[in-house]
């Protein structure tokens, strides 16, 4: 008798396990087998393992001063040249990425947490909830966010924990909607009804039983924003509200050194082209996986 | 659509009244004071005391916001003080100059953007489409000062095919202007260029798949009549209702742009205005920033429920 | 020598030059240390170089060509320029050339005779009389000394917009000046100041006639007393000139006209430059300059200036209560690789002290006081005997402008070797100077803030070092520093006066309230075809013998 139940109530529960199992490997050979993904993800592991280890790899001391001739072209030693103070350019690239990658991966947590709390509460309340939602969201998505950022931030300061939050936020609006329409349509399924007749608490429905389902949209909706977020936090530092001399980062970096393109473009060059290394990585990885999982 | 219409101007209202705010009361969180700013470091206590009383800063930030609110309605915009000048002409001045940026790219982007959609559309899965939508997706996440520094460094420091700066002398002709103005506004048609493609293409793709395509297909009309007849027709004016909605992007965008390009516009002023605290020119700036994009989203909304009665009826 | 010249001078003045002629012909004072001293007590240049034994027609190169319009690119000034309120150097480079100042300060820092013809002091420096030249306003009615009475008069009111009041703080009060005949003004001063000359000539101050009301001069209705009229003048855009025809010098005013167009920064300056919409730039920041010089369409004029970055350390503070934590960052930093590196080689290194090669002491003072170089040995020593054996952390705040935060990183890194850690704090312009009781840059204990360009020694000293000084930002306190600034104000006899100079300055360098790595020279990019244009100093611009090669 026990047994019997236990086997009836566990093997649909393993049976499904089995067949995520086979779903995810079906998608990582899908994802893996394009060399587009590939070569994203490689270019986004290379930069991810500079920010961590950029101590460990850079020639020079990106901070010294008086390296080489100040503003002196690539050359075998320094391969991007000198900048305006003679400090190693292709150290401060190196370098620069921390600063990039300590902002945008926090940042996008919070668009994505914020971003589906948001669309998922709408979707599964309705009603009177879905529409102020929504309609706060409209407003908000309205306003230019790099003008309000820029005042906010000018207002209250710079620091990396303000400059997290504040991207943070900015990207949840866009994020809720795509959210929203995806649990929408889990909502409405059978399995959302039973829950509710077994007075399942709604947090347990949102948490337990949509959200699992909606993990396609959530996981495309992660890489956008992290690509946004990336491309924020470098205009905000590119705008000079954000970071301060003598930081690497690649936004600051290029306007500081914007005056001298004409005789030294190098210094500007490198950081900008890294940083569309990294924007361009991440939209090719977003790019296969919205293919891959289907989403809108 | 009357309703409909009120509705959103009510709402515009509203959003105007909060960003109205918002901005006046972050502004008084900048650091400094404007007297300092405008008198330097050395002048005496009675000089401060006299350019703070003349500049109203001896008020309360609410009398100073009503006061202020109410004179923009009447179209008094204050007077400068960092520009000591008109707020009202300065804004305007730079807003226009920001309008003849906006006009080259848009005139790039909108044209250049359907075509390719289209292009996209009628080759649906073929490499010419993979290349545009792969492209298109692409530069749009490309920072505009990233895609900006690069052309300025290969066409204007390397090739020199276009002048470095942004600003024609003030006797050049139309032509040098638009030359001008043409790899400043390249970066912000890169990162609009790939959602209007996007709505191009699929606009395209509706259309062709649509029955009375193949009727016309079983007339005889040639492809290129089709093209003309039926999908330009019907995939573009939602294409372009739909653009507007980028005006968001293309105003931050001008102020990243003019900022790179060092370009006397809207967006310059605004960010210059917020670092110098000048908070009668912030204030205008950014308001005229918000309405020009509200009134971009009205139009989009109004123009999308004309062609598509559904929009009116689901709200 | 003729009587002729001689008649012109009082007897004070010939003490003077006898005491200048004694100075050359020991070697203590080259010709050009000789010239400066001498124009600033009203020695004329034809006196001085029948006295001396030279000529200064000798220095005139190419015979210059008459006419043509030159045309010069300076940051648009604050809203409507008007001498009421003029505090800049662009509203001064709008203003001078139709209002000028009483003495015309030259590159190699000798006074030239302005609207005023003559000048001379007193025995003890306390009452100055300057003696003004017959001429003309536009409106027909001729240029007095009650002119510049009146203007004084509205300028030093405390309650006015004019910032000239703080630079005659101290020197010369409200009233303090009598008007005996039209052509002549008698000063009373405060204390006995012999660099008051300069005091009048320079700044942004620009002098204007009696009853002159606010908004006269972009109306174009003044002027005639200078060497050009204003012919159009737009806040946004810039202001042209014509050459005035009366003006008394016109002879060695070789242009027709004159132009000056607005920029909103030094890159479309520097742009606007090499595509020829302009001739000549007044100032440019280094980091501009960079991208001219290599340009060989244009040339870049440097002259020496006394404005500098002023690295202060609070002396009440610890750290840097403790004098040897002062020196031994002093000893950090390499002014040579600094000076190479910003500006090319174009500034002067500096030794903590004020008297800037710019100014009339400083070969004096150089040979007095040895040059602090880069030594780490001994910067660790100093640490370590101030009980900073394994280095101390500091943040250093300041401000986002011009060449500071370049100066600030060099030194952040090379300081580190010596064991200080420096973290900086880089804040808007705005927000370091503040207001009220807020102003960082009065109270952080280790900042770093930009002094401009003085006419003299003590105008950098009085507001900033002596003790309880309103701008004394490093809180630096010392009896015999104050005695010593004071007493070379006072002092006439130029060899007594080099020596209060070495005095003042040996006891700040010892004290090092502040570093003073360099003195940034004024950068002038210039077109070849523009001929003797003025190198400097950076706030002023005569254009007089200033030629076009069309």
């Amino acid at each position: 008798m026990q047994e019997n139940t236990m086997s009836l109530t566990q093997t649909p529960a393993e049976k499904l396990r089995a067949e995520r199992r086979q779903q995810r490997a079906f998608l990582l050979r899908q994802l893996f087998g394009n060399p587009g993904f590939l070569l994203g993800a490689v270019i986004i592991l290379f930069w991810c393992l500079v920010a961590i280890g950029w101590h460990l790899i850079v020639p020079y001391d990106p901070f010294a001063t008086g390296i080489t001739m100040p503003l002196g072209a690539p050359s075998l030693e320094h391969w991007m040249g000198g900048d305006d103070l003679g400090r190693d350019v292709w150290s401060r690239v190196l370098a620069g990425t921390a600063d990039v990658l300590s902002i945008a991966p926090l940042a996008t947590v919070i668009t994505i947490s914020v971003g589906t709390l948001i669309g998922v509460c709408a979707a599964y309340f309705g009603g009177a909830i879905d529409n102020l939602l929504m309609r706060s969201v409209d407003i908000l998505l309205v306003f230019p966010p790099i003008i309000i950022a820029l005042m906010i931030i000018s207002a209250i300061g710079a620091s990396q924990v303000t400059m997290i939050i504040i991207i943070g936020f900015f990207g949840a609006p866009a994020v809720s909607r795509t959210i929203r329409a995806a649990a929408m349509r889990e909502a409405n399924r059978d399995y959302v009804a039973a829950a509710v007749m077994r007075r399942e608490n709604n947090g347990y429905i949102l948490l337990r039983e949509i959200l699992p389902n909606i993990e396609g949209p959530v996981a495309v909706e992660t890489t956008i924003r992290f690509g946004y977020a990336i491309f924020a936090a470098a205009s905000l530092s590119f705008l000079g509200v954000s970071l301060q001399p003598p930081a690497a980062d690649w936004g600051l970096t290029i306007t500081v050194q914007r005056i001298y393109i004409q005789v030294q473009p190098w210094s500007t060059l490198g950081p900008a082209l890294a940083l569309a290394s990294l924007v361009v990585a991440v939209n090719l990885v977003a790019d296969r996986l919205r293919k891959v999982l289907a989403t809108p | 659509m009357l309703r409909f219409l009120l509705q959103r101007l009510a709402l515009i209202a509203l959003m105007l009244l909060v960003l109205s705010g918002l901005v006046f009361f972050l502004v008084q969180l900048l650091p400094g004071d404007l007297a300092t700013n405008i008198l330097g470091s050395q002048a005496t206590p009675e000089q401060y005391a006299a350019m703070r009383a003349k500049l109203g800063l001896d008020q309360p930030v609410w009398v100073r916001y009503f006061t202020w609110l109410g004179d923009f309605l009447r179209g008094e915009w204050g007077h400068s003080v960092s520009a000591d000048q008109p707020v009202r002409d300065l804004v305007l001045t730079r807003f226009g100059n920001t309008l003849r940026l906006a006009g080259v790219a848009l005139a790039i982007l909108i044209p250049s953007a359907i075509v390719a959609g289209v292009l996209a559309g009628l080759n649906e899965g073929k490499w010419i489409d993979k290349i545009i939508s792969v492209g298109g997706a692409t530069l749009t996440v490309i920072p505009e000062f990233v895609s900006g520094i690069i052309l300025m460094i290969v066409f204007a420091v390397w090739l020199r095919w276009f002048p470095i700066s942004a600003t024609a002398p003030s006797d050049a002709d139309f032509w040098t202007t638009v030359r001008h103005l043409i790899l400043p506004s390249l970066p912000v048609v890169f990162v609009s260029f790939g959602y209007i493609a996007k709505m191009a293409r699929s606009g395209t793709i509706e259309v062709l798949e649509a029955p009375y395509i193949r009727t016309a297909t079983f007339k005889g009309l040639t492809r290129r009549q089709i093209v003309l007849r039926h999908v330009l027709r019907n995939a573009l004016p939602p294409t372009i209702s739909l653009s507007l909605l980028q005006a968001s992007f293309i105003m931050g965008g001008l102020v990243v742009v003019e900022q790179l390009f060092t370009y006397p516009g809207l967006g310059k002023l605004l960010l210059d205005a917020s670092t110098s605290h000048d908070v009668p020119t912030l204030e205008a700036a950014v308001l005229l920033a918000g309405i020009i994009v509200m009134v971009m989203t009205l139009l989009a909304d109004l123009t999308l429920a004309l062609l598509d009665p559904r929009v009116r009826v689901g709200g | 020598m003729s009587d002729k010249i001689d008649g012109r001078h009082t007897a004070n003045q010939l003490t003077i030059a006898d005491k200048l002629k004694n100075g050359m012909e020991s070697g203590h004072m080259s010709r050009r240390e000789v010239l400066r001293r001498g124009s600033v007590l009203g020695l004329s240049m034809a006196f001085m170089g029948s006295l001396f034994g030279f000529d200064r027609a000798a220095f005139a190169q190419e015979a210059p060509k008459e006419g043509g319009v030159l045309k010069l690119g300076i940051s648009r000034p604050r809203g409507v320029v008007d001498p009421l309120t003029s505090r800049s150097r662009s509203e001064g480079f709008i203003l001078k050339p139709v209002l000028p100042p009483l003495g015309r300060l030259q590159a190699d820092g000798t006074l030239a005779p302005g609207l005023a013809e003559s000048w001379a002091p007193n025995e003890d420096a306390t009452v100055w009389t300057f003696t003004f030249r017959p001429t003309k306003w536009i409106s027909g009615e001729a240029f007095t000394a009650h002119d510049i009475a009146a203007a004084l008069d509205i300028l030093l009111d405390p309650a006015s917009p004019s910032p000239t009041v703080s630079g005659y703080r101290g020197i010369l009060s409200h009233g303090k000046y009598e008007v005996p005949d039209d052509s002549t003004l008698v000063f009373h001063l405060d204390r006995p100041y012999v660099d008051f000359p300069y005091i009048v000539s320079y700044g942004a101050t620009a002098w204007f006639p009696k009853g002159y009301v606010q908004g006269d001069f972009a109306a174009g209705k003044v002027g005639g007393v200078g060497p050009f009229l204003l012919k159009e003048y737009s806040a946004d855009r810039g202001a042209t000139y014509v050459k005035n025809p009366d003006y008394w010098d016109a002879a060695n005013i070789h242009l027709d006209g004159l132009e000056i167009l607005f920029f909103d920064d030094d890159q479309s300056m520097a742009l606007a430059l090499q595509g020829g919409q302009v001739d000549a730039l007044p100032v440019l920041a280094s980091s501009a300059v960079l991208a001219i010089s290599a340009n060989p369409d244009f040339e870049v004029l440097s002259a020496r200036s006394s404005a500098y970055n002023s690295i202060r350390m609070q002396v009440d503070a610890s750290p840097f209560s403790d004098k040897r934590v002062r020196q031994a960052l002093a000893y950090s930093i390499d002014r040579q690789a600094i000076v190479n590196t910003i500006y090319s080689g174009a500034a002067d290194v500096g030794n903590d002290h004020v008297f800037a090669p710019a100014f009339q002491q400083s070969a004096a003072v150089v040979a007095a006081i040895p040059q602090r170089e880069r030594d780490i040995e001994k910067a660790k020593a100093l640490l370590a005997e101030a009980g900073y054996a394994n280095g101390v952390q500091v943040t250093l705040t300041s401000q986002q402008y011009a060449d500071i935060p370049q100066y600030l990183q060099m030194v952040q890194s090379q300081a580190k070797e010596a064991g200080f850690e420096i973290t900086l704090d880089l804040k808007s312009q705005a927000e370091y100077y503040g207001a009220d009781d807020n102003q960082p840059w009065l109270s952080v204990p280790f900042g770093a803030t930009d002094w401009g360009e003085r006419a003299t020694p003590g105008a950098m000293i009085t507001p900033a070092y002596l003790t309880g000084a309103p701008f004394n930002e490093s809180k630096y306190a010392n009896p015999d520093f104050d005695a010593a600034a004071k007493a070379f104000d006072a002092e006439t006899d130029p060899v007594k006066r080099d020596q209060l100079a070495i005095d003042a300055a040996k006891i700040m360098h010892e004290d090092t309230p502040t570093i003073i790595g360099y003195f940034a020279q004024t950068r002038r990019p210039v077109s070849k075809k523009v001929k003797a244009f003025p190198a400097g100093p950076a706030s002023q611009l005569d254009l007089t013998g200033t030629w076009l090669d069309q």
